[in-house]
């Protein structure tokens, strides 16, 4: 008998029952999208942020003090320590390798221009691809670090080919342009490269020249090294648990540091796993980083917050009106002798399926809605968690119940004549 | 007697208004508040990149012939162009000088100017600061390898000039500070009696077509400086943000737009149980121009309460939330007001659509008799 009343109850008033539907799909919609948003958003803007360039270095441990100005060591070749680049495939390694975006070795070596000009050439990996262990194929370099240098021209291979990428500045005054060849002096014998492109950044890199790091080991005779390592990896922002010292932590809390991908634990493990090498957080833009990516989670976050108290009350004031609405029938059936709890049990019944029903169309649109922003915007998809499936279900049918039950009780307490008469 | 119809109208079935009120209040609190927090926060968001540092390089032009920058740029340079078109202007020189028997690099630099375009942490001692003549400050690598600790004395050879430092702190900065010494420039400008600078960083404000024509503007009125904008820098910069904002756009329409539709659907449902009511009043004669009036002489007062309490709930809300995301008030908008008085109009006013075509359907007589 009560499902037959349900049953009924659930097809009539086709219009009013539709209207209802679609305030719970609607509001669960918006909810589920904004929070699909927040909740992927650190994801999103952490690469983006990637785009200012390295935020850990990588340099030897036990190395005489280098004398770097404006990007140029001027030790003289002989002194100092360097890393084997054979260590690097072992960066994939670590617990956070798939936060690795991307890395480039470097080795500098001053040179001779004719007319006894000096110039830095810089040995690195332009777009390297790495063959790692289970068939996986990474591809790092320059080109992938800092994915906005603009070159004017053809990047070098990263063979032993003797190609460069020449700093604009050093260009201009030179008039080289792609394809000439220019002559220089290193390690005591002359040299020729062949100017595939231009490099123009604005800042240091306009006064050297980029070769392939396999030639210029060739050419000075020193075997596979390197001297710095620069690296991109997706970080999470600091707080309070970040900024202490590794040594002060206790087993439990190393693990949980350990298993969040800080910056500062991203490069203890880095330099874990490269023997001899000291890694260091390049502070400048992981202070920013952190900032930026904290404040924007947390905005976020408060617009999923507004979504769903609006959400709820736009909800709870359609199912009002509705339950509003009824009052005739309400007092029809108490005329009839239906006692409140039957009653209650049936709208409650009623407000429970239109809430998993409006929950679920709500889900879908709500997951659809956040794919097409972060497609519109980043380009990629939101990652769907599946804990916000049960969650939306959830909330949309209580804010139905709840919505139902408020008035109810409220419109219980009236005389059925009353009503009744009114009509 | 208009007006007191309307109020009359709208002062029964208290509750029916009242919940046509609350739900659109909800409608213009949530518009304010999003509005309010979307202009502001593009805003403040913009500001956390200056922690980037510098986006500006000037460098000696090498046309000009010269090595280094002319002394005194520096100091023009903070005359003309700080605060208005750069945030700061930081200088330096650079010298190899010899301490404790090894070569090491010591940075001249505007300590202060260097201490506010930040990007170091400071492991030991306090920050930079250019009180002190001979104060210095020494990266990790040099703290390390000298064994040195805010309070010792570092004496620095330059040729056969001397200069007694004093260690006031210890910066970890990620980049080639870690193996220099940072000093006052007046100190290191008397130690090597230069006569210039090497180069001077500095931070302009605004997008990207602002620092452009700061950098125009520097490089016409220093002929002998190139001046550069460190594209790295100033592209991602202006990339990120309008991604941020078009995110935070985005969610905040979606958000109205579906808060907007919610509250249409409550006020039509409203509407609905009056048929009775534009029943009686046919009956007694009133004309559907008349009662479409009324209907929409409703609908625009509750919009104007509605936004009325929604602007100032909105506000309260964001400052809350200001305070809490930034640390700082966030600005109010009056611009805000009038969008959401218009958001509430329109929604009070589509709600009014279904009455009024009641209004032409409606027969007194059907109606009365209860169907």
């Amino acid at each position: 008998m009560f499902l037959r009343i349900l049953k009924d109850s659930f097809l009539r008033r086709r219009r009013r029952k539709i209207l209802t539907v679609a305030a719970l799909a609607l509001g669960t919609a918006v909810t589920m999208a904004t929070l699909s948003v927040a909740l992927d958003i650190g994801d999103k803007v952490g690469r983006e942020l990637r785009s200012f360039g390295a935020n850990i270095l990588v340099r030897p441990q036990a190395d005489t003090l280098p004398l770097e100005i404006g990007g140029v060591d001027l030790r003289p070749l002989s002194e100092g320590s360097f890393l084997a680049e054979d260590d690097l495939p072992k960066l994939k390694r670590i617990f956070w390798r798939h936060h690795l975006l991307s890395f480039a070795p470097f080795l500098q070596q001053p040179a001779a221009l004719p007319g006894g000009e000096s110039a830095v050439l810089v040995g690195t990996w332009f777009e390297k691809t790495l063959a790692l262990e289970e068939g996986e194929r990474f591809v790092t370099g320059v080109k992938v670090l800092n994915a906005n240098w603009q070159v004017e021209g053809a990047w070098p291979a990263d063979s032993a080919e003797p190609q460069a990428l020449a700093g604009a500045a050093l260009a201009e005054r030179h008039g080289w342009k792609p394809g000439d060849e220019i002559t220089l002096e290193l390690a005591g014998h002359a040299a020729k490269l062949r100017v595939s492109g231009l490099l123009g950044t604005g800042g240091d890199e306009d006064r050297q020249i980029f070769v392939p790091l396999a030639w210029l080991q060739a050419a000075t005779g020193r075997g596979k090294v390197f001297r710095q390592l620069q690296i991109s990896a997706l970080v999470s922002p600091d707080d309070e648990f970040s900024r202490r010292k590794p040594g002060s932590m206790t087993p439990a809390e190393f693990d949980r540091w350990y298993c969040t991908p800080y910056v500062s634990s991203i490069a203890h493990q880095v330099q874990e796993v490269l023997p001899g090498s000291r890694a260091d957080v390049v502070r400048r833009v992981a202070q920013a980083e952190s900032a930026i990516l904290s404040r924007v989670e947390r905005l976020l976050q408060l617009v999923s917050l507004a979504a769903l108290v609006g959400a709820v009350l736009a909800v709870l004031s359609t199912m009002t009106t509705t339950v509003l609405e009824r009052r005739p029938e309400i007092a029809l059936m108490k005329a009839l002798g239906a006692d409140s709890f039957s009653l209650g049990a049936l709208f409650l019944a009623e407000a429970a399926g239109l809430g998993l029903l409006g929950g679920a169309l709500g889900y879908g649109l709500g997951l659809a809605g956040a794919q097409w922003i972060a497609r519109s915007i980043f380009g990629a998809t939101v990652t769907a968690n599946p804990v916000l499936l049960p969650l939306m279900l959830g909330l949309a049918t209580a804010a139905a119940v709840v919505g139902t039950l408020a008035p109810l009780r409220t419109l219980q307490r009236t005389d059925p004549a009353l009503v009744l008469k009114e009509k | 007697m208009y007006a007191r119809l309307v109020r009359r109208s709208l002062w029964q079935r208290k509750s029916r208004a009242l919940v046509a009120l609350a739900a659109l209040t909800v409608a213009t609190t949530l518009t304010a508040a999003l509005l309010n927090l979307y202009f502001d926060a593009t805003r403040k968001l913009r500001s956390e990149f200056r922690r980037y540092g510098a986006n500006l390089m000037l460098t000696p032009r090498a046309a000009a012939g010269t090595q280094l920058l002319e002394a005194g740029l520096a100091a023009q340079l903070e005359a003309e162009f700080v605060p208005a078109k750069l945030s700061v202007a930081v200088p330096y020189l650079y010298a190899v000088v010899e301490a404790r028997g090894e070569s090491v690099v010591l940075a001249g630099t505007r300590l202060e100017s260097f201490a506010r375009l930040g990007g170091f942490e400071v492991e030991a001692g306090r920050p930079p600061a250019g009180d002190a003549p001979d104060a210095a400050w020494v990266g990790t690598v040099v703290a390390r390898r000298f064994e040195l600790k805010p309070g010792d004395s570092l004496l620095v050879r330059y040729r056969d000039a001397f200069q007694a430092l004093r260690v006031e702190g210890v910066l970890s900065t990620g980049a080639a500070e870690d193996n220099q010494i940072l000093a006052e420039l007046d100190a290191v400008t008397r130690l090597t009696s230069s006569r210039g600078l090497n180069t001077i960083l500095a931070r302009a404000d605004g997008d990207a077509a602002a620092i452009e024509q700061t950098a125009a503007a520097l490089a016409a009125r220093f002929p002998a400086a190139a001046v550069n904008p460190l594209r790295q820098v100033t592209e991602a910069e202006f990339r990120v943000v309008e991604r941020i904002r078009w995110v935070l756009l985005g969610t905040t329409l979606v958000v109205l737009v579906v808060t907007g539709l919610c509250v249409l659907a409550t006020m039509t449902a409203l509407a609905f149980e009056r048929r009775q009511t534009i029943g009686t009043m046919k009956a007694l004669g009133a004309t559907n121009l008349r009662l479409s009036l009324l209907f929409l002489s409703e609908a625009a007062a509750l919009a104007l309460v509605a936004s009325a309490a929604g602007f100032l709930g909105g506000l309260a809300l964001a400052r809350w939330v200001g305070a809490t995301l930034f640390a700082a008030g966030i600005s109010l908008r009056w611009t805000t007001l009038p969008l959401v008085l218009a958001a509430a109009l329109a929604i009070a006013l589509l709600g009014t659509l279904f009455p009024l075509r009641l209004v032409r359907r409606v027969e007194p007589a059907v109606i009365l008799r209860g169907e």
